[in-house]
This record gives structure tokens, sequence and C-alpha cells, in this order.
């Protein structure tokens, strides 16, 4: 926990340095501590926060109907998130400002991982699709290390959890982390948080069950010097042959055929 | 959940599970959806939070209720357009509205009222579909995350295009009232009614209907919304386009009944011009090309015929200059038709009817005079000679007056063409084949032309400048452009050539070489070979003639009583010299051999000496009849009883006629019998010499006995010592040296010879092409022939056919058993 934050510490430290004062890119990022052309305020819980509308709602179609619409927030010029929570709000609009994130803001109240959960759940609600898939590669890079702690085990339950998470790239993310240290997770007659989870969220222990039956058949295949096969579409995993580049392969779940763009190929090794 | 983190607690929190929606009870959420959805469409949406809706809606969405908050928000539209909309919207038809539809022509009473009813019906109806737009805006806006989530995953159009066709189905799909049409065929008719408004001229709310064909154009079919569903398209449109036909048609109809093709064309043209800004100003640009197809169907298409053909149409247009109009016609038609088949005929005919005026003219005016010299051959001799001149006049000028005709013809249809056909090339070729039809179905055109020629080099020229001159020219050979039988031409212009040259009529021999070279780039080289073979003569027969008169001064020494001599050498093949003979002595005439006395026979073996040193082996054939002689003759009483000498000039006859009386005294008298034996001139050219000797008042060098104007055997003649004249020069007229038209025995001597010479020239090509092909089909020959004699004379298929048949007996060519199609083969 620890050594974790101090990595990500010098990561910030790093990135101030490199920044000089004079670009458009730190121009942009000051006008949110230099408030005098604000022609909008955000306001959640105890916050305020004064942006600017061609930032925002450049970014978000969310902020810019509600700027447009002829509803309150038009004429009052005050956008209250009435359910949503500050400091995750802050991550969203500091991408809008600096495209950045800090996974640490959160700190010590939230773990990084809960923490990136939130801002994909919020990048969804207010549809800013770059916030998503930067907070969801942070997660990932940090599960890769972070798959023992506690954060780890309520981000899967949390991801579970939320409908809108169902399709991003974060579940098939932890059940990626929790197989790759299988021995440690199912390891006879010892307890940890993942094994906790999977006892309480049936989705995440179906998924690794199913993956944990991929890897085996993987390894299995690769015995035979096959391909495995992946379907984009529905994910099936199949072994074939190497198959010519060039030419469509069939997908048996899906009854098609698709160009090899249309699977994850990979081969296994012994 | 309203906040995660800033209680400054330790310990992380375990979430819930189902966090973001486990707690939402549809009902509720839906129950303030739905209560802000009232408020936003009766408008009263500024009180409303974004940010709340978009949560109620997004909680709902979260909780996989997307698909009941789909159905509810389009059950709620749907209630809302069936019951508040169309209300209101039914409230405004009146009875006149409805009944529109029935098909009846809407009558005139009443046109007012409807005209408001129907404006205000529109007026509403743009109302509540600009109302439902924004309406949907906004709830599109609430309902974003439905949209993106839902409708995307599930493949339901968006909830906007869903409210679309709501709008579709609840409004203009559904019967006004019970049993009644459906609003949007009560829409199309009142639209059309104002269109017919606007047609008749009334001022129509033109943005109002506009704003109904931005709804027609937004709305599809089905809510695939694929570009050719449009309603516009499918409803509107046809509807729209079959009542403008069947108004077009009536007003083409009455159009033409009522007024002049001038004014139908205007109206036409201001119809498809009004059409067109309709289209920009009130319907769909869209629709434009489709409505100018229409109009131009029906007002033009379908009426075009009859248009032209009125009695105030083409023809009467081109009678009275009426280029605009012409203009119009031809703006038209173009649009319907690229090769504006109606007008080109209408000119064609008109072309060809004035035309064959001028041709009839030109033959009346030559046929008219033929029964006064008829009558004056036998009449008396006083009235017969004008007369004949006469005759001679009016051929001329019916043949002048034949070509200006036709280059004014060709003229006002040039200027036709300009500027009412703005220089159209299918015009154009059409114009051009008509003249050339006119021209070639002119039997005398060729003769005509050349006479034309003739009668400016002879006079017509004379003081003119320059630049008029190369107008006349220039003038000649447009008409030459357009005959075909170029050989019949040729012929008649040596002729005439021929005559102008040896009898020195030409006013500038210039001007004639510019004709030659102007044919030459018009007919080409071997057109003129011929022409310019007679200047060489001319030229070469100059530098002979000087040349004798050296020789014969170095051989003989200066005398000055020898007779000065002026020769023309002519090469017998190039030069027309049948063109000086009288018909029928041909033959003769070869043989006959003239008696010259003594000192014209030194002067001819002279010449024929000096000749035959220059250029050995040819023969000289002497022309006698037509050459001419200068004498001088002395009469004792002729000046006032006094003797005075007078310079004579007569053709080579009446000098040889003349100088048998020299030597004769003065009382003794020769018969007609003993003239001709001493002279053995031929019979006929005796007695018109005689005639001009004894008979002509102004030239009665002898005394005729008995006195009569006809020579008949044994009249006498002797010496007239009484003849008196006041001039110095006299001249003896003998053979009229106009040209003229030829008679019809000429002529058919004429075309005689020409068929015989096109006769050699078919044979010629046939044999040239066979030589080169071997073998050829009979209709690959003939197409080829005639390709090869195009741009001399058009040859007629029997013709050719006839001199295969020839070739074929003498065995230059064969028929070929085993073709499969007539074939000839080429026996070398």
């Amino acid at each position: 926990m620890t050594a974790m934050a101090s990595t990500g510490n010098t990561a910030a430290a790093n990135s101030q340095q490199t920044k000089p004062n004079d670009n458009l890119y730190t121009a942009t990022q000051d006008l949110l501590t230099f408030p005098r052309y604000s022609d909008l305020t955000i306001t959640c819980g105890n916050r305020k926060w004064r942006v600017h509308k061609s930032v925002v709602c450049q970014r978000s179609p969310f902020f810019a109907k509600a700027c447009e619409g002829g509803f309150k927030e038009g004429s009052s010029g005050v956008i209250n998130l009435a359910e949503d929570d500050p400091i995750v709000v802050n991550e969203l609009i500091r991408h809008m400002y600096a495209f950045k994130i800090d996974d640490q803001a959160a700190l010590p109240w939230l773990g990084s991982l809960v923490f990136m959960v939130h801002v994909v759940i919020i990048a969804d609600k207010y549809d800013v699709p770059r916030v998503a898939k930067l907070a969801e590669t942070r997660f990932s890079e940090r599960a890769n290390t972070d798959w023992a702690t506690d954060d780890f085990a309520t981000a899967i339950e949390l991801i579970y959890g939320s409908t809108a998470l169902l399709k991003s790239e974060l579940p098939r993310c932890v059940v990626r982390v929790a197989l790759a240290h299988d021995h440690v997770v199912f390891a006879e007659g010892k307890r940890n948080a993942i094994r906790a989870v999977a006892d309480r969220v049936p989705e995440f222990a179906t998924a690794l069950a199913s993956g944990m039956h991929h890897k085996i058949a993987l390894t299995a295949q690769a015995v035979q010097g096959l391909k495995s096969y992946q379907c984009k579409h529905c994910h099936n995993v199949a072994f074939e042959k190497n198959m010519p580049a060039n030419l469509n392969i069939y997908c048996r779940s899906c009854n098609t055929f698709y160009p090899e763009s249309g699977f994850i190929v990979s081969t296994v090794l012994n | 959940m309203a906040s995660l983190a800033g209680r400054g607690r330790a310990k992380i929190r375990a979430p819930r599970r189902g966090l973001n929606g486990a707690d939402v009870d549809f009902e509720t959420t839906w129950a303030v959806l739905e209560q802000a959805f009232n408020e936003i469409h009766t408008k009263n949406a500024s009180a409303l939070s974004f940010e709340a809706l978009y949560r109620n809606a997004y909680k709902i969405v979260l909780k996989k209720k997307g698909e009941e908050l789909y159905n509810k928000v389009a059950n709620f539209e749907a209630n809302w357009l069936g019951n508040e909309v169309r209300t209101r919207i039914v409230r405004q038809l009146t009875h006149s509205l409805l009944t529109l539809t029935e098909g009846s022509s809407p009558s005139l009473a009443g046109s007012v009222e409807r005209k408001v009813a129907g404006e205000s019906f529109l007026r509403t109806l743009k109302q509540a579909w600009e109302d439902h737009q924004i309406c949907m805006g906004m709830l599109t806006d609430v309902l974003m995350y439905m949209d993106r989530v839902y409708c995307t995953d599930h493949r339901q159009p968006s909830i906007y295009a869903k409210a679309m066709g709501l709008f579709r189905d609840q409004i203009l799909r559904s019967p006004a009232r019970q049993g009644s049409p459906d609003l949007i065929n009560i829409l199309t008719s009142v639209i059309l009614d104002q269109i017919q408004m606007g047609r008749d001229g009334e001022d129509i709310d033109q943005y109002l209907i506009k704003s109904n064909v931005f709804m027609l154009e937004g709305l599809y079919e089905s809510d695939q919304e694929a570009e050719d569903e449009k309603l516009y398209l499918q409803l509107f449109e046809p509807v729209f386009l079959a009542a403008s036909a069947v108004f077009y048609r009536q007003e083409g109809e009455r159009l033409l009944k009522e007024s002049d093709a001038g004014t139908y064309c205007k109206e036409a043209k201001r119809r498809i011009v009004e059409e067109t800004d309709r289209c920009r100003s009130t319907l769909s640009e869209s629709t434009t090309p489709k409505i100018q197809a229409v109009v131009e169907d029906e007002l033009i298409r379908n009426k075009m015929k009859g248009l032209i053909e009125t009695e105030s149409g083409v023809k009467y247009m081109v009678d009275n200059d009426k280029f605009y109009e012409l203009g119009l016609v031809f703006e038209l038609e173009a649009r319907v038709d690229a090769r504006k088949p109606e007008l080109t005929k209408a000119m064609q005919q008109i072309i060809v009817d004035m035309g064959t005026q001028i041709n009839d003219a030109a033959v009346a005016v030559s046929q008219a005079p033929p029964p006064a010299p008829l009558a004056a051959e036998d009449g008396e001799q006083d009235k017969s000679r004008p007369n004949a001149t006469k005759q001679i006049n009016q051929q001329t000028v019916a043949a002048l007056k034949w070509v200006e005709d036709i280059l004014a013809l060709k003229a006002r249809f040039d200027n036709i063409w300009k500027t009412a056909f703005a220089s159209d090339q299918t015009v154009s070729t059409a114009l051009t084949r008509s003249m050339s039809d006119v021209i070639n179905t002119f039997s005398r055109g060729s003769e005509y032309i050349s006479l034309f020629i003739d009668e400016n080099m002879k006079k017509g020229i004379k003081d003119k400048t320059e630049a008029e001159i190369d107008d006349t020219l220039e003038q000649a050979i447009i008409t030459l452009r357009y005959l075909q039988d170029k050989d019949i031409f040729e012929t008649y212009y040596k002729k005439h050539l021929c005559k102008r040259l040896l009898l020195k009529k030409s006013v500038s021999i210039e001007v004639e070489k510019q004709m030659i070279s102007r044919m030459k780039i018009e007919l080409g080289n071997s057109f003129t070979l011929k022409l310019e073979a007679m200047f060489k003569d001319m030229t070469l027969s100059e530098e002979l003639t000087a040349g004798y008169r050296d020789y014969a001064v170095k051989t003989s020494g200066a005398d000055p009583k020898r007779v000065d001599l002026t020769i023309n050498v002519l090469t017998a093949m190039t030069w027309p010299l049948e063109a000086f003979r009288s018909g029928g002595e041909e033959e003769r005439e070869g043989r006959t051999q003239i008696n010259f006395p003594g000192s014209i026979e030194r002067i001819k073996t002279g010449f024929e000496k000096f000749y035959s040193e220059k250029h050995n082996g040819r023969k000289l054939t002497w022309q006698t009849n037509m050459g001419d002689a200068d004498i001088k003759a002395t009469f004792p009483r002729s000046r006032n009883g006094r003797p005075m000498t007078h310079d004579i000039n007569c053709s080579t006859y009446a000098m040889l006629i003349l100088l048998l009386f020299n030597d004769l005294p003065a009382d003794k008298s020769l018969t007609v019998e003993e003239i001709q034996a001493m002279t053995n001139i031929p019979d006929n050219d005796l007695k018109r010499n005689l005639q001009s000797l004894a008979v002509a008042p102004k030239t009665r060098f002898l005394v005729k006995e008995p006195m009569s104007r006809e020579i008949k055997p044994g009249d006498k003649f002797r010496y007239n010592e009484d003849f008196s004249s006041k001039v110095i020069k006299i001249k003896v007229n003998v053979v009229s040296a106009g040209n003229r038209v030829e008679g019809d025995r000429e002529r058919k001597e004429t075309e005689k010879k020409n068929n015989d010479s096109r006769s050699f020239a078919i044979e010629a090509a046939v044999v040239r092409i066979m030589k080169q092909r071997k073998q050829l089909s009979h209709s690959q020959l003939l197409t080829e022939t005639i390709d090869q004699l195009k741009a001399q004379f058009k040859p007629d298929v029997g013709m050719i056919k006839k001199r295969i048949e020839s070739l074929i007996e003498r065995e230059y060519l064969e028929r070929m058993d085993d073709a499969p199609v007539p074939s000839y083969r080429y026996l070398a």
C-alpha cells in the first residue's frame, strides 16, 4: 500500500515537471483555477466549480443540452449534480481541462481501484467516453499490482453491481487479473478477498469459472499446436489450425463467417 | 450515496450491491417524468431541472427498465397527439375543406372563405408540427441516456424518430372525423387548392405552405426513415403532379383556342418559370424537374404540333418576321426534344414552299415570252427584232431574279436562325437540307447560277468596289454549295466562260480568275482544271499573236497591206465550241472547206507554217464561224453625198462576202447560189450574214433583190453605192452574242451530252473501285461509286446499274455466282 502510493506520487511529480507553463495545454489547465470568464457553475454536494461552457459542453453532451434546452439550468447558469460524489465529479472536470485523471485523489477514503470504477460510471453517465477509457486503463494497470487488496475486491463487487459497467472492459479486466493469480486465489484452505467476492457475486463466480475453463482448454489446445480464435461478437472461443489471414473464419455459436479481424487470435505456448 | 468520501471515515465502506438504481421505484420516477413532460408540452419547462430529469431517466435505464420507459414515453406522446393536438387541428376543418378531397373541381363561389379556412388549417398544422419538434427535442435531450444505451442495444429507433412516426400516425394518417379521409389527404387537397389559387393569380401564403411541405419532407412512411420514403414523395408529390397535369392539359387547350401561337408560347414559358419559382418558394426544389416535365409534356410536347400548325403558328411568324415568337417556339421545343422535330419540319416545309414559289416564278418569267417570238417569226419585220432581244433579256432576268431570290431566301432564314434559333446546329442542318432541296429540284438551277455569274462578269461588277465584287462572288459560291449536279454547272459555266473570253465580254479577267480560285476552294482542283486551261490558252494565244506578227515582219518585211491577224489557239477538248454553232450543222461544218481570197489565204498558211515550226505535229482547225474582222470600206455617197471611209467590224463570213463585191463592178450582182459557191460558207451562216448585210437597216452594205426579209434561193445582191452613215465605226451584228437561256432542244442536247459524260464518269469510277477491290458486293459498289462521284454530281442508281451491265457485257466485270449476296469480280 505504501509502495503503491509512492510510485503514484512520483508519476504525478514527473508529469508536473515536464509541463512548461506557457503553452495551450497549460493555459487550458489554468482556466479552472482562474474563473474570471467562467459562464457556468457546477455544484455537487458542498463543492462548486466555475467552469466554461465552451469547454464542458464540448466534452459532454449532457452539459451541452442542459445549457441549450429550455430548462431551468439554461437560464440560471447553474447545474447541480444532486446525486453524484464531488470527488468523482472533480475528476471528470479535471480531465475536461487537463486531459488527465488522478487515481489517488480519493485516498485515503477511497482506494484507487474503487475510485476509478466510480469515474468510469460517471463518465458513462455524462457521456464522456475519453474519460471512461482513461479510467479503465488506469484501473487495469493498477489491478495488475493491487490484485491482492481489499480495494480490488470491493471494486469487483462494485463493477458487478452496476448495470452501466457490464459493457465496459472492467468485468473482463477483473476476471483476467483474478485468473492470472488463480494459484493464490483458489489455493486450498486459504480465504481471501477475491474468493469472498466470488461467494457473494454469482456473476463474477460464473465468469471466473468460464475463464478457468477457457484457460484449461487453451493449454490443452496449445499442446496440439493450434491457435485460439475468440469471436469478438459472441466471445465464444474456438480452436483452429492456423487459418490463412485472408480467409473468413466460421464462428459456430454465431453461425456466421467473419474476417480474421473479427476474432481475438492468440497463440498459446506450452 | 450523496458522498462516498469526505466524511473522514478511515475504512473503505463496502458499497451496497446494485448501486445506481436498486433503490429506484419505476412508477414514482416515471410519475416525476410524466409530470415534467406535461409541463414541456404546455410550454412550461423553464422551471424544470434538466439534471433531475436526466438523472431520473438515467436511473430507470440503469435499472434495466429502458423498454418500459421507452413505451411509456411513446404512449404519452401518442395520447398527447391523438387527443390534444388532433382536436385542435380538426377544429379548423370547415365543410368546404372537407369536401375538397372529393375531387370535384372547387367552385369559384366561396373561394375566399376556402382560402381563409385553408390558411388557418395550414397554420394550425404548421404550429402543431413545430411544437411537436421542439417538445420532442427537449424530451430527446432528457432521454439521451435511454437513446444511447437502450435504443442502441435493442435496435429501436430513437425516441425522436419514434415520436415523428407517432405524429404521422396520430395526426396525418388518422381520419379527421368518423368516415372522412385522413388528414394528410385533406392537407394535400388544401395545398393543391391554394396552389391552384396561386396559379389563378391570387396571392397565397407561400411560407405557410412551405412549412407544411417541410413537415411532409421530414416525415417518413416507416420509422426506418429511408430517403425515398418521405411522405412528401410518397403521398403529396404524385397527387400534385397528377393534378398539375390535368390543369395544364386544360390550360393548354384553352390557350390554343383563345390566343395566337405567340401568346401561347409566352404563356407556356411564363408557366414553366412560375412552376420553377413555386417549387423554390412554396414546395420542394426536388420537385422542380418533375413539375417542369409535366408542364413541358402538357403545354409543349403534346401541343407543339398543333401550335406550329395553327394559323398564327410558325408560318405566320416567319411571314411577319416575329423573331421573338419564333425564338420562344424554338426554346420551348428545345426543352422537350433536342432535335426540335416539329419546328424543323415546319421550317423545312416553309422553305420548300417559298423555294417552290421562287422556282415557279422563274419558270413563269422564262416561259411567258415564247408566244411572242413565235408570232414574230412569221410576223412583221419591225417587231421581230425587239421581241427577240426582249426574250433574251427576260430569260436572263429570270435567271438573275431566281438567284437573287434564292439568296434572299437563304439570307432570310439565316437571319431567323441566328436571331431566333440561337444558331442551333440541328436546325441549321435541316435548313441547309431544305435549301439544297429547293435548289436541286429546280431543273435550271445549274444554268441559272452560271448565268448569274455570267451576267455579273459582263455587266454587274462594273463600277463596283472590290468588297462588293467579293460579295457577289461569295453569293454565287453560296448557291453553288447547295448544288448537287456540279457537272452540269461546269458544262454551262464553261460555255458561258468561253463566250466571255473569246468575245472579250468580261469586265475584268482578274475577277474571272478570282472566281475560279474560289471554285477551286469550294469544289476542288479537278473541277477547275479545264477552266484554268481555258485561261492558259488565252494567254498563250496572245503570245502567239505577237510572235506571229514579228515572224511575218521578219519573213516578208513590213507590208502595210498585209492583213493583221489576231489568233486564239484553243485546245479542242477544253473549249465547248459547240456553243457557237447553230444547231444541226455540226457534221457538215467539220468538213466544209471555206474558200478564202488570196490575201487571207496567205495569212492562214503563213500562220500554219509559223505554228507548225513552233509545235510539231499539231493540227490546226480553223473555226471560221467564230472569227471577226475589221475592214476599212469606202462608200461614195456616205457623208451627205460625199465619199467616206468606215471601219466595219463584222464576222469573218461577212468579210468574205463583202470581199467578193470588191472585185465586182458596181452594177453587177451575185445570186445566193453564186456567193455560196464562191465562198463555201455553210447555208445557215450565209443566210444570216446576208441578212445582216442586206436587210438590217444600219448595215445595209448590199442591196438585195427582191427586197424582203427572208433570204430565198435565187435572191440577188449587189454593192450598195447609196449607203450612208454618220458614224465611222460600224458594227455588224450577226450572231447574237448574248448568253441566254437555252431553248428546249438545246437543253435536251445539253442533257444528253451531260448524261453521256456522266456515264463515262460512272464507268470510270466503277472500274477504279473494282480494280482496287477485285471483288465487291453490289450494294457496296453502289455506295462507293456514289461516294466517289458526289463531288461532281449525284448519280442516278438506275444509271449506275446500266453502266455496270454494260461493263459486264464488255467483260470488265463478271457476276459472281457463288457469292451469298449479289457481287461482282473484276476481270483484269
